[in-house]
């Protein structure tokens, strides 16, 4: 019989089981596949999958899905979340045969999530040099086919010559016929290696692992749905698989709730509203193809839809317009504490992705929802009066309150009842504290919202038991509510000097009350004045208020590497020496992206603390931790900062975040959005068919906001527990923007643009009167990122004022295979790069005209964990980076072998330390070269320690990390030096370096 | 049952009495986290069924919790769902003694009393800081620790105080996890044992962390023992030798009672501030993914570990609840098994490294007989593992998953929303009860249930008999 006959009869005999288990005809022919698995509900028997070929069940864990419709039960493939599932064909490999020569492992697969490693089918180990078996799967966004044999005793990971798209189903196999590995996706093939070559070396042990790369060390789960895998104990050949790749069974399609097209809402921020109990979803109104917004009628709102985006409640939106902008907001009022909730936004035919809210990160300060209080008397009426006019002098509305010298509690009721704060009544009088509390215990108010202290003699000693510069308002009720006595130099209250120290830089206030008489005669003010502090009290009408100025010598920390120079040194003169614990408290691990995706670092200003968490922003109380606000902002996450430009820069009291194509000014101390500007119009982003632009670059000066924008892909999110640091391109690619620009601070006008360039974020640099970056001569790539810089690049210099070209340097960065930074110190560009083999090149430049200056070679004296990736810091003339120190002027290698660093973070400088992570949060001290390690706490995988206002500033970073540290929780540090007091015993955290 | 019966009792019960001390001066009565200070949650009080709820406590304002809760997830080696491991304030918890219930707020800064046939209150007692434990009730009065850093002596009678007790080196005050309290928190509870009372002050291992002893009578100190590695998080346990200090996040830290000498911290497992004792057998967790541990005394390594949220150990008998079921386990013959399985886990480790390692280099006979060695190895683990596993007498699904506590012949297990009972002997189910919010907290004393949830509501249930006499 003819090889054509055979094929016909055979399939002929077997077609109604062809059908059933979708069985390409060729398979049936020739050979079987040694083990073949068919992942459909008429395989599923509830605990495992039974075999379409071979004789193992395959077990499952966790809850199975299907995609496809429950009564198509043929057309229909699991669904794996990868995070709870499992499929195995069997848990110990050891009793198996495996195909000894050759073999041809098959998936037909859709992914939904890359990953670093993904598996499809297969069994291996690769425990460092022990590597054996074969494995089909992927590795982020390509898909790959990994073997070990007697020719090389090692795995060949084979990866495919094209990235997959996640949401398509792809046949995919790997075949190894003893001298060849082959990839083919879709029947074509797409990657080809001799690596390999002799008999196969299988794993001894283990599993046969379905949807996951496994094996003794590592567990990568795969999201995505697997319809079917087989392993066949021969090599099929090209002419075989095209066949398999082109006999489509029935396969269900991608769940589009979840994999889109989406609606791309923009400027979309979710918040708590203070009054009444409600969260608040704003954002712009989309366009449609003419450019119009879309029609309010066809805007819906869904909320709390399940995990695929189905089902929901529909709220109500209502419609703002604004000059050119159109706003869409939606208030829920009615939703579960501590819950997570997803919501929906469709606009005309497109629906966005369900977006998470997460009720947890609930930070408002409330009064209880039934409450009594009986301070309705007169006096207790002038005290809500007085109350009032103290926080309208206040600048926090939430925080820490301090009244001094008590009457009868009804300040301190007030103030709570009519703000955020919280109240610590200090009083020396033991009875009255007594009463004072029972008094406001019955209010519900007492201890989460006030709390009396009893000073053991008088205010003044008592107030040395608290930590500098925590209050945000300090008052008097004594002096409030006895209206003939005003505070002086005669009364027994505090010195100026105690309430100074306890005041927040910058912010905190004093307030007290004037009485008549002392209206002309000022002793409030001369007492105030008759003592060393940090400034002048003031009159403003009734009162006298003080306002305590920002700390002498404090720094800021208000750009990715601390300022637009990008020197990674706030310039802080206090933080040194020993240091304390200023505040810890609130975020903890749990809003907080994973540790490892080299994340944004913090920034700080005008005394506050900005922190990204995972797609939430919040404004922290630098001083005392408070969190004044927080935002779920779902489109504003970054990562990769080795790659890429902060996404966002702080100036004054804003904080300014770009946002897909937009940046949002914010307030620091309220988090009002003040004014949203938008990326320049540019002809080609005109033109019918440009491709989506999102704001890239920022940093703020005291005269311009200077931006760049690439495409919305190239941004790193970081998502799926990246570390970026193989030399994997979906690790290295830089981020790349097309257009430069400058805008007006105060008007938001544009002062100068530089179009049609392909420049590198991490290299944009600018100082007092220029920009600095790299440009290269290619055509701008269409992810927004480049892998490999051309020889044709070089450095460039623009007229900050004018954006005129100061001057161009060709020069040749093509050895920055991992990273590139640019630094201005002084009148030298510091260029750090590394190649890769992981060995450091510096090299300066002038400012003045790009000359070339000293370059320095070095090793990477790390070794893991990130030591190829460091950023220099810059501490006067010192530049420290990858373990030695160095003089910015010359080259010299001032010292080797310093800072060791077993973590995976980078450093950040003030004038006196640079703070780093070795095991834990540490600091090392340039004035005395001793290390301070804060015990029990890790920073993240990138700069998360900050010195800023005179404190080091560390919000949690270390979210995800499974390891032992003790705590995690943000923390504030400060100089033992700063506010030191009797209460303040040394510390025990100093080792030498 | 009587306290006459007790010596009938399985030696395990027999630790747990004598681990007690003089936290269980009555039978019926909670005197401590967890009944006593081997927090074994085990009690002979009996409750007769059904209960109804009799009164309800309601505080202003739900507890917040000193450290909010763990990531999603740890993206780099894709474990989801991570266990909380700092979980001792998220509900107030009680110690009920003499007919009077005693918990201290995290919110109000108060130790309250309440009468536990009424609730109604017979006294409170302000502290200047949140309290975040559950008070230790000896010999009339009650002990407590607050936010403010020290430790506290109150009759149980009216609340005067005998004394108080700075754990810190100063009074210095900061913002810690929102409100102004000292830099040296009480955070371990008092553990009161033999006329001393036991108590860590602090979070910051910078900053130094203190343990001491206290003459419970006079507020004395006796000694001081400092850490600057780690902190102390979680309730303190004791022994009759040792005290066992919850470090957090991490693994539990060993302390010699008679001078505060550290002796060492438990090896393996994933750390957390759950913990109980039976003798000085340490179970703790719940590790980053629910994993609870277990040491034998005196020995730092684990010996094994389950999957669960919580364990008690009573009448020779684990039972164990995790997220979906409660269980009992023959614990005696478990844990002997496991010593088993341990030894001959590292003999045959210690062989296929051999092997691996000098395979190539071994006399062709030496390497047969020490894969026939491997190979007997692998099946004396299998039988290991298959008696283990019937070491596991009934398995019922559960619900309620946070906790558990024995009474008498009664598991009470609480939950999201609920709180359920099972014989003890065969896991049927006697009696269940729906609540508002998630039940951290279970105490039974004097014919009474008390379930504290984080909503901060304390609900009292009693048997019919009992709450008739309100």
């Amino acid at each position: 019989m003819s090889r054509r006959w055979s094929i016909i009869s055979l399939a002929a005999l077997l077609a109604p089981l062809f059908v059933a288990m979708v069985l390409p005809v060729t398979e049936a022919a020739a050979q079987p596949p040694v083990y073949r698995y068919l992942f459909d509900r008429d395989h599923w028997d509830g605990k495992s999958f039974r075999p379409a070929t071979g004789s193992l069940a395959a077990g499952t864990t966790g809850s199975i899905e299907f995609l496809g419709r429950e009564m198509d039960s043929s057309r229909s493939a699991v669904s794996l979340d990868g995070k709870s599932q499992s499929i195995t064909a069997c848990a110990d490999i050891s009793t198996l045969q495996f195909p000894a020569t050759a073999l041809t492992v098959e998936a037909r697969v859709m992914i939904f999530a890359t990953n670093e490693w993904g598996g499809l089918f297969g069994a291996l180990q690769d425990n460092g040099s022990f590597e054996r078996g074969f494995l089909l799967g992927f590795r982020r966004d390509r898909f790959s086919f990994a073997i070990s044999t007697a020719g090389k005793k090692r795995l060949t990971y084979l990866s495919a010559s094209q990235p997959f798209e996640t949401g398509r189903w792809y046949h995919v196999a790997g075949v190894y016929d003893g001298t060849t590995m082959r990839l083919y996706v879709d029947g074509a093939l797409s990657a080809e290696s001799k690596e390999q070559h002799g008999t196969i070396l299988h794993a001894e042990t283990g599993r046969l692992e379905v949807g996951a790369y496994r094996d003794d060390d590592e567990f990568f789960r795969t999201e995505g749905a697997l319809h079917s895998v087989a392993l066949f104990d021969r090599a099929l050949d090209a002419t075989e698989l095209a066949s398999r790749a082109a006999s489509l069974p029935g396969l269900p399609p991608a769940p589009q709730l979840k994999y889109g097209p989406f609606l791309e809402p923009r400027s979309l921020i979710a918040r708590f509203e203070s009054s009444p109990d409600s969260i608040e979803i704003t954002w712009q109104a989309s366009t449609d193809v003419d450019g119009e917004p879309v029609a309010q009628k066809s805007v819906r709102f869904l909320w709390d839809v399940s995990e695929s985006g189905e089902g929901g409640v529909e709220l109500p939106v209502q419609f703002r317009h604004s000059g050119r902008r159109s706003e869409r907001r939606v208030i829920v009022r009615d939703y579960a504490p501590a819950a997570e909730v997803r919501y929906r936004i469709i606009e005309g035919d497109l629906g966005s992705k369900p977006y998470l809210f997460d009720t947890t990160f609930d930070y408002r300060v409330s009064t209880p929802p039934e409450h009594t209080s009986d301070y309705t008397d007169s006096a207790s009426v002038s005290a809500h009066s007085y109350a009032v006019r103290a926080l309208a002098r206040c600048e926090s509305k939430r925080g820490y309150a301090f009244v001094l010298g008590a009457v009868d509690g009804a300040l301190a009721y007030h103030l709570a009842m009519e703000s955020e704060l919280q109240v610590v009544v200090l009083e020396s009088d033991p009875q009255r504290v007594a009463d004072i509390r029972r008094r406001l215990s019955a209010t519900g108010l007492y201890g989460r919202r006030i709390s009396v202290h009893l000073a053991p003699s008088a205010i003044e000693g008592a107030l040395a038991h608290y930590g500098p510069h925590l209050a945000n308002l300090v008052v008097s009720e004594r002096y409030c509510r006895d209206e003939t006595v005003a505070v002086s130099a005669g009364t027994e209250f505090c010195s100026p000097a105690a309430i100074d120290r306890l005041l927040v830089p910058g912010s905190g206030a004093l307030v007290l009350w004037r009485p008549e008489h002392d209206r002309t005669s000022n002793s409030t003010v001369d007492w105030w004045a008759s003592a060393t502090t940090s400034g002048a009290a003031r009159v403003e009408g009734d009162a006298v208020v003080f306002t305590r100025p920002t700390l002498d010598g404090a720094g800021e920390w208000t750009h990715q590497y601390g300022h637009p120079d990008n020197v990674a040194n706030s310039g802080d003169d206090i933080v040194g020496g020993e240091l304390r614990v200023q505040w810890w408290g609130r975020p903890g691990p749990r809003p907080m992206p994973d540790r490892g995706p080299r994340n944004p670092a913090p920034l700080s200003t005008g005394g506050v603390l900005y922190v990204q968490g995972n797609r939430v922003l919040f404004g922290i109380d630098a001083y005392n931790g408070t969190v004044l606000w927080s935002k779920h902002i779902p489109e504003m996450r970054r990562s990769n900062m080795v790659r890429d430009s902060g996404n966002c820069a702080a100036h004054g009291e804003s904080l300014y975040m770009t946002l897909g194509p937009d940046l949002l000014q914010i307030h620091g101390r309220t988090g009002r959005v003040t004014r949203t500007l938008t990326l320049p119009e540019t002809p080609s982003a005109k033109a019918a068919g440009a491709p989506a632009r999102s704001w890239s670059y920022i940093a703020v000066t005291d005269d311009l906001i200077l931006g760049s924008s690439t495409r919305p892909q190239g941004r790193y999110l970081g998502d799926a527990g990246e570390w970026f640091e193989t030399e994997a391109t979906a690790d290295t690619a830089k981020v790349v923007s097309d257009t430069f620009f400058a805008l007006d601070r105060q008007s938001g006008e544009l002062r100068w643009i530089q179009l049609d360039s392909t420049l590198v974020n991490t290299s944009l640099t600018v100082t007092d009167d220029t920009a600095y970056f790299v440009e290269m001569d290619t055509e701008f790539p269409t992810g927004g990122r480049v892998a490999k810089l051309p020889s044709a690049s070089r450095l460039v210099a623009l007229d900050l004022v004018t954006g005129e070209e100061r001057w161009r340097r060709s020069t040749d960065f093509t050895d920055a295979y991992f990273m590139l930074y640019l630094m201005a110190v002084d009148e030298r560009l510091v260029v750090c790069t590394s190649d890769k083999k992981k060995t450091y090149r510096i090299s300066t430049f002038a400012t003045e005209d790009g000359a070339p200056g000293w370059t320095v070679r070095d090793k990477d004296r790390k070794g893991h964990h990130g030591g190829h990736l460091q950023h220099p810091v810059v501490v006067g003339s010192r530049m420290f980076v990858n373990r030695r120190e160095y003089d910015v002027a010359t080259g010299t290698v001032k010292k080797s072998g310093l800072l060791e660093r077993r973590g995976c973070g980078t450093m950040a400088a003030g004038n006196r330390m640079i703070a780093y992570r070795h095991y834990f949060h540490g600091v090392w001290d340039l004035e005395t070269d001793q290390r301070h390690d804060m015990l029990g706490l890790r920073g993240g995988c990138w700069l998360g320690q900050i010195p800023a206002g005179g404190l080091l500033l560390a919000p949690e970073s270390s979210a995800g990390c499974s390891c032992t540290h003790s705590i995690q929780i943000s923390v504030g540090y400060r100089p033992q030096s700063l506010g030191e007091s009797a209460a303040s015993p040394q510390p025990k955290n100093v080792r030498p370096r | 049952m009587m306290r006459g019966e007790w010596w009938a009792l399985a030696p395990c019960v027999l630790a747990i009495v004598i681990t007690v001390g003089e936290a269980t001066t009555f039978a019926s009565d909670w005197p401590a986290y967890g009944h006593d200070s081997a927090r074994s949650g085990a009690t002979d009080e009996q409750l007769e069924f059904p209960l109804d709820e009799v009164w309800t406590y309601r505080s202003a304002y739900p507890p917040i919790p000193a450290w909010p809760g763990p990531a999603k997830l740890d993206g780099y080696n894709k474990v989801y769902d991570l266990s909380d491991r700092m979980i001792f304030d998220k509900a107030f918890q009680v110690a009920v003694v003499d007919g009077r219930v005693f918990f201290g707020s995290s919110v109000d800064d108060q130790l309250h009393c309440l009468d536990a046939a009424t609730g109604d209150s017979r006294w409170t007692f302000f502290t200047e800081g949140p309290v975040r434990l559950a008070p230790t009730v000896a010999a009339g009065r009650v002990y407590v620790g607050s936010d403010d850093g020290y430790v506290y002596s109150l009759a149980t009678i009216d609340g005067a105080m005998h004394w108080k007790h700075r754990g810190g080196p100063s009074d210095l005050r900061v913002p810690g996890n929102g409100r102004l309290i000292s830099l040296w928190p009480i955070r371990s509870s008092v553990v009161v044992e033999e006329g001393k009372a036991y108590a860590s002050a602090g979070v910051f291992p910078s900053e130094t962390v203190y343990l001491f002893e206290l003459d419970a009578l006079t507020g004395k100190e006796t000694w001081r023992s400092e850490m600057n590695d780690l902190p102390s998080q979680g309730y303190m346990l004791a022994s009759s030798s040792k005290l066992y200090v919850p470090a957090g996040r991490e693994r539990p830290v060993v302390f010699d009672r008679k001078n505060g000498k550290r002796l060492y911290q438990v090896k393996g497992g994933g750390g957390g501030t759950y913990a109980l004792l039976t003798g000085d057998d340490l179970v703790y967790g719940p590790g980053k993914s629910g994993q609870l541990s277990a040491t034998d005394a005196g020995h730092t390594d684990q010996v094994a570990s389950f999957s669960g949220n919580a364990m008690v150990v009573a009448h020779g008998r684990s039972y164990l609840l995790d997220a979906k079921s409660v269980s009992m386990l023959d614990r005696t013959r478990f844990l002997e098994l496991a010593r088993e399985r341990n030894s001959t886990s590292g003999e045959r480790n210690t062989i296929a490294k051999q092997v691996k390692e000098k395979g190539k280099s071994l006399a062709k006979e030496e390497l047969r007989a020490l894969r026939e060695r491997l190979g007997k190895l692998g099946d004396t683990l299998d039988r290991l593992s298959r008696e283990m596993a019937a070491c596991e007498k009934w398995r019922v699904p559960c619900d309620a998953s946070h906790l558990l506590i024995v009474a008498g012949s009664t598991l009470f297990a609480g939950g999201d929303g609920k709180v359920r009972a099972f014989d003890t002997d065969t896991g049927r189910e006697l009696w269940s009860a729906t609540v508002e919010g998630g039940v951290y907290g279970l105490a039974a004393a004097h014919s009474r249930l008390f379930v504290s949830t984080d909503r901060g509501a304390i609900h009292c249930f009693a048997s019919r008999a009992a709450g008739a006499g309100r």
